[in-house]
């Protein structure tokens, strides 16, 4: 019985710990020889990285700023995983959700903070919602496979939002499509307003923080409540859910819905947060996509995904900064060592469990 | 063991002591298995017997753990259809290995397809079809598009496939499990001429009728291992069906007396209905009292998971009544059964009795967990859901660490002590058993049996349904037997045997329906 | 009434042609792909890999045929990685395809960046026309003519198809179902590559970030409302060319051009809902094979 405790910690050693690590491992690896082949020293390159990140409370927090909107990218994608469905519309719900929020944020101006503030989150979870739930809802009545009209879903939002954007809310003196801003109620507070050792002037606020309180929510919905036991039990093993007089179908919508929630919410970073105040369309994109590979990076659970998020945020704000010292060696290397990090991470997860598997028959 | 082996001085295939262990189960253990050139031969035996291991691995699809293969008196290496299929072994698979939305022609050639530099030369294969077609006797479109043909056209198909690569041998699996009476009689037909062109059958079945109807052997397997091999002459359907079902009395249960009490269930012709429109459970009617065991016996596949499903709310019926206390329960789902009263421990413990990846906990309540007692309106009652976990772990003598581990690491007999314990922790009025003990150890197996019967002495009722024909016999009052959707006996348990069960369970006989019904109903007399 | 003629001018009907080539040779790569049961969502990155390569290979030897050539092995590299992580290693074939898109996008503008200094590089040369037409717009009817003789005339084809429907099928008779389903993916890589040569140096003349502009998931949209048949592939994606032509030209009163945009999305799913005719995709799709025993 000892041992297969044992097992059990092995497994989620390997498979949640170790196979994530040596996917970042192998991205960095590669990463590294591109850069030596444009002739910079790959270590001076990736210790300047974590100097910027790391190195002052200033580069913490513009890579806490970066991360946030991955985290509601990806649990997007993570929630859907725990009901068995596979949301890769995290792209289009984000759009649809922020237009949502930003619309509120500059109609509903008189409104103070925070009644505005979180009103803009609901509305921004709303419109995710929405459009999670539409496939959830041909899934369920009419069998089209989530994954097909998630995709189409992310193109609709796009030209979508984009004719609501160009047509219904520009000013047509600006140059570039985007809202009105929207009021001060709706503005999300920046960290150094909320922990006072944190420094003025960045543009991390406290998304970060509800991303993190969202974490925390996710687990005990996902644990300690029905509904997360019943979606769990869709997800795991639907016939025995039957069994156990679960309304199948209803949580699929639901879970949809709560997974297109998420990905609503991602863009009040951008909108709500210091900085523009209104929804720019063309600042978003991928972000969804990204998200993916964020969620599958942490595993699919609301912590790690707080730790894949974050080592995104460190890329990306990594090589922004980078670029001034090392002008040579373009900031997309990181968007290349993203997508190595998420090919590389499913082959060694076949593996890891091909040789658990062969560890378990072994006895 | 008992053999006929002078029968067969010289086979033409011997498999000699075949192992094949899957995880958790041993599925063939050390099976002796021959065949003699240009007979018919049946293997016959219970689910789970073994039978299609043992000719799958025959086939190549499985390797098998030990054992040797003899062709012709040679030591051959299958280990793959491909080298099966080079032998002249050919397989018609119980789940076709058809492609539904190609034609007939191009389904039959797959893999061995007539082609001039690759480019198909489907009219060649279309006469070569039908001349194969029209030496055993049917006639076929060559052009028509598998999907849109009947289950008894596409095992034509299958025959004709395993023919056109030339086989010399043909094992059909369960050949006869999906067809209509009129195309089983044709596929007789077609079986008897391909014996004609000296081709040699091995078909796997447990209709015994089939058995002495087309069979010049037959070899009976149990548990995974071969219990015997009969000339047909030589042999009668009773003694097949005891060396099938008899698995040995290792147990007597203590059955104390009690008391019958009120009604708790009466079933008025239930009929379940396929999306075929096939009848798969035909006017059942029965009724259940307090402190009454109604046994379901039967061989596994003539509508008892049907019958279970939908009495439990995971399937609907189509037409007849449920009424528990009184109330119509007939359209009631699940979770509304469980608030009556009514338990279930579903016949497959994986598939529809637990969840793998759930803890013992989390296990412990699936089905109960919206009960007042496990949640509030929101949130999981997680402490009290671990006490009355614990308690059942402890109660039910279940191996685990804890009741945190995942019920993946606990071993089939606890998984199935976990489901009983669920089950019967919740005090139900009327308890739905489905094959509670298949394969599970004998320890186990007597712990679900003793408390089974202890429900039963407290004035519980218990709907059995069991292809174990000891465990019907030793725990039920009551026993209906269930043959091709309907229940065509129904004896008290005293004045019944095995033997006289075995009959009816291979439809052979039947009582007149009126007294079945009204047996089953638990009416003394008619007028009553 | 402008507009309304301008539909029906003969310069739309050539625009419709053009725009018509990339996407329906997605589409034509999504349908080997998927025939053989392989979802291929890559579709987008390996457009943009072959409009990068041939764009790169076109201005260093001043062959826009060596440049085509070149789109077309960057496309069968793609898929290559493709086919082995969703194939050989099993790899869910939808988040092999996300990677790869992502992989696509970052490395064409890393490289833009690091040879030419932008992200936008114009392509030198190009093919001399044929009637006033690009030569790989022949090339494409002709290599649509003969997919269909391929899949449905071939024994190879034939293969093919089984392995989409019912890989266990296959493998009893002894067809390798890995082999089989390479073989689809690669050439879905070596067609949309080829769509994405076609794109940079025939048609626009450029390389330019992101240039697939969801070409290639207009292409997988193609193959759907087409109901997974070459024909009906090149129907839809004729469609979705002319919408997307009338995007570029003409500006219709009432209907904006983002609805013309969301069109072949909306159409899919209206295909997939059955709205529009019921469309079974293969049914081995997304799956992988297992072996027994």
């Amino acid at each position: 019985m000892n041992s297969e405790r044992r097992r059990e910690l092995l497994f989620n050693l390997l498979l949640n710990g170790a196979a994530p690590l040596i996917a970042i491992l192998i991205a960095f690896a590669i990463g590294g020889l591109v850069i030596t082949f444009l002739g910079t020293n790959p270590f001076a390159f990736f210790s300047k990285m974590l100097d910027l990140n790391f190195g002052s409370m200033r580069g913490v927090s513009q890579m806490i700023y970066r991360a946030t909107p991955y985290f509601f990218t990806a649990m997007a994608l993570s929630f859907a995983f725990k009901a068995g469905l596979f949301n890769i519309g995290a792209e289009g719900q984000m759009f649809i959700g922020g237009l949502a929020l930003a619309w509120v944020g500059f109609t509903f101006t008189w409104l103070p903070f925070p009644i505005l503030f979180v009103l803009c989150l609901v509305a921004g979870f709303l419109g995710g919602a929405l459009w999670g739930a539409i496939p959830g809802y041909l899934k369920v009545k009419r069998g089209a496979h989530e994954v097909i009209t998630t995709i189409m879903m992310n193109f609709i939002a796009v030209a979508m939002v984009q004719y609501i954007v160009q047509n219904h809310f520009m000013d047509p003196d600006w140059g570039i499509p985007h809202t009105p801003s929207v009021a001060k109620g709706a503005y999300a507070p920046s960290l150094s307003a909320i922990i006072p050792w944190f420094p003025q002037g960045t543009r991390a606020n406290i998304m970060f923080l509800v991303a993190i309180i969202l974490a925390g929510l996710t687990l005990v919905l996902l644990q300690r409540t029905k509904l997360g036991y019943e979606i769990r039990a869709t997800g795991l093993n639907p016939s025995s859910a039957e069994y156990a007089g679960i309304n199948i179908s209803s949580r699929t919508v639901m879970t949809m819905a709560i997974s297109g929630g998420f990905a609503g919410m991602a863009t009040a970073n951008f909108v709500l947060g210091p900085g523009s105040h209104y929804f720019l369309k063309s600042e978003y994109g991928g972000i969804g996509f990204s998200g993916i590979a964020v969620g599958l990076l942490g595993r699919n659970n609301p912590l790690g995904v707080i730790l894949a998020a974050v080592l995104f945020g460190f890329l990306e704000n990594g090589a922004l900064g980078v670029q001034l010292y090392f002008p040579n060696v373009p900031r997309q290397i990181v968007e290349i060592m993203q997508a190595i990090i998420l090919i590389t991470l499913v082959i060694v997860l076949e593996l890891a469990r091909k040789f658990l598997k062969r560890l378990q028959k072994r006895g | 063991m008992e053999q006929d082996n002078h029968l067969q001085a010289d086979p033409l295939i011997r498999m000699k002591g075949i192992t094949k262990r899957f995880p958790g189960v041993l599925a063939n253990d050390s099976v002796d298995f021959s065949v003699g050139e240009g007979e018919i031969h049946a293997l016959v035996g219970e689910n789970g017997a073994g039978k299609t291991t043992l000719m799958k691995i025959l086939y190549g699809i499985y390797s098998k753990d030990s054992g040797r293969i003899y062709f012709e008196d040679e030591l051959v290496n299958i280990e793959d259809p491909k080298a099966a299929s080079e032998l002249g072994i050919g397989m018609v698979h119980q789940h076709f290995m058809l492609v539904p939305p190609l034609s007939v022609v191009d389904n039959i050639t797959l893999g061995s397809e007539i082609a001039n530099r690759g480019i198909l030369d489907r009219e060649e294969g279309k006469k070569r079809i039908k001349e194969l077609a029209n030496d055993i006797g049917f006639d076929i479109d060559p052009e028509a598009t598998v999907a849109d043909l009947s289950v008894g056209v596409r095992q034509r198909i299958e025959i004709l496939k395993v023919l056109f690569r030339e086989a010399e041998v043909l094992i059909l699996d369960e050949p006869t499990a999906v067809l209509t009476p009129q195309e089983v009689e044709s596929l007789y037909n077609i079986l008897n001429n391909l014996q004609e062109q000296g081709k040699t059958i091995i078909f796997i079945t447990h209709k015994l009728n089939e058995v002495m109807d087309l069979a010049d052997r037959v070899t009976v397997m149990r548990d995974g291992k071969e219990v015997g091999t009969k000339e047909i002459q030589k042999t009668s359907k009773n003694e097949l069906a005891n060396m099938m079902v008899g698995r040995e009395v290792l147990l007597r249960v203590e059955k104390e007396k009690a008391e019958r009490g009120e009604e708790l269930i009466r079933a008025k012709n239930l009929t379940v209905t396929n999306d075929k429109g096939v009848n798969i459970v035909e006017d059942i009617s029965f009724s259940i009292r307090e402190g009454e065991v109604f046994g379901v016996a039967g061989v596994q596949g003539n509508g008892q998971t049907e019958l279970i499903e939908a009495l439990t709310g995971i399937d609907d019926f189509s037409s007849g009544t449920v009424e528990v206390n009184g109330s119509n329960i007939t359209d009631a789902d699940g979770q509304e059964l469980r608030e009556e009263g009514i338990g279930h421990i579903p016949e497959d413990r994986l598939d529809r009795g637990m969840i793998t990846e759930f803890t013992v906990t989390e296990n412990f309540v699936l089905g109960y967990h919206t009960f007042e007692r496990y949640s509030s309106r929101l949130f999981l009652k997680l402490k009290e859901m671990d006490r009355h976990a614990e308690e059942a772990v402890e109660e039910f003598d279940i191996k685990t660490p804890s009741v945190k581990t995942l019920g993946e690491s606990l071993s089939g007999g606890n998984q199935q002590k976990l489901i009983v314990a669920r089950e019967l922790s919740q005090q139900p009025k009327l308890l739905v058993a489905a094959q509670p003990t298949r394969g599970i150890d004998v320890g186990a197996i007597e712990f679900v049996h003793e408390r089974l019967m202890k429900e039963r002495a407290r004035g519980k009722g218990l709907l059995l349904v069991s292809s174990e024909l000891d465990e019907i016999m030793s725990l039920s009052d009551r026993i209906a037997v269930m043959y091709e959707g309907e229940f065509t006996a129904v004896f008290d348990s005293d004045e019944t045997t095995k033997e006289e069960l075995g009959v009816y369970m291979t439809g052979s006989q039947r009582q007149d329906t009126e007294e079945v019904r009204r047996k089953a109903l638990g009416k003394v007399s008619l007028t009553e | 009434m402008d507009w309304l003629t301008n539909i029906f001018a003969i310069s739309t009907l050539l625009a419709t042609i053009r725009m018509a080539v990339p996407i329906s040779l997605a589409a034509l790569g999504g349908l080997f792909s998927e025939s053989t049961g392989v979802i291929n969502i890559a579709l987008e990155g390996i457009i943009l890999m072959g409009a990068f390569a041939g764009t790169i290979v076109t201005n260093t030897t001043g062959s826009p045929l060596l440049g085509l050539i070149m789109a077309v092995v960057a496309g069968i590299g793609m898929a290559l990685i493709h086919a082995i992580a969703s194939v050989t290693f099993k790899a869910n074939h939808i988040i092999s395809g996300v990677a790869l898109n992502l992989f696509a996008t970052g490395v064409t503008f890393f490289l833009a960046l690091v040879l030419t200094g932008g992200s936008q590089i114009s392509v030198e040369s190009s093919l001399p026309k044929f009637l006033g037409l690009s030569p790989v717009i022949y090339v494409t009817v002709a290599i649509f003519f003969f997919s269909g003789f391929f899949l449905y005339k071939t024994k190879l084809g034939l293969r093919l198809r089984a392995t989409g429907e019912h890989m266990a099928a296959v493998d009893s008779v002894g067809i390798s179902v890995t082999k089989m389903r390479y073989l689809g993916v690669l050439v879905s890589g070596a067609l949309a590559g080829l769509g994405g040569g076609y794109l940079a140096i025939e048609q626009a003349n450029f390389f330019t970030k992101g240039m697939s502009a969801g070409r290639g998931f207009i292409g997988l949209a193609s193959m759907i409302f087409g109901k997974w048949t070459p024909w009906g592939a090149a129907g839809a994606a004729s469609l979705f060319g002319f919408s997307q032509a009338l995007q570029f030209r003409i500006s219709i009163p009432f209907i904006p051009d983002e609805f013309l945009q969301m069109l072949p999305y909306l159409i899919t799913i209206a295909v997939l809902v059955g709205a529009v005719g019921r469309a079974t995709p293969p049914a081995e799709d997304g799956n992988h094979f297992l072996k027994e025993g």
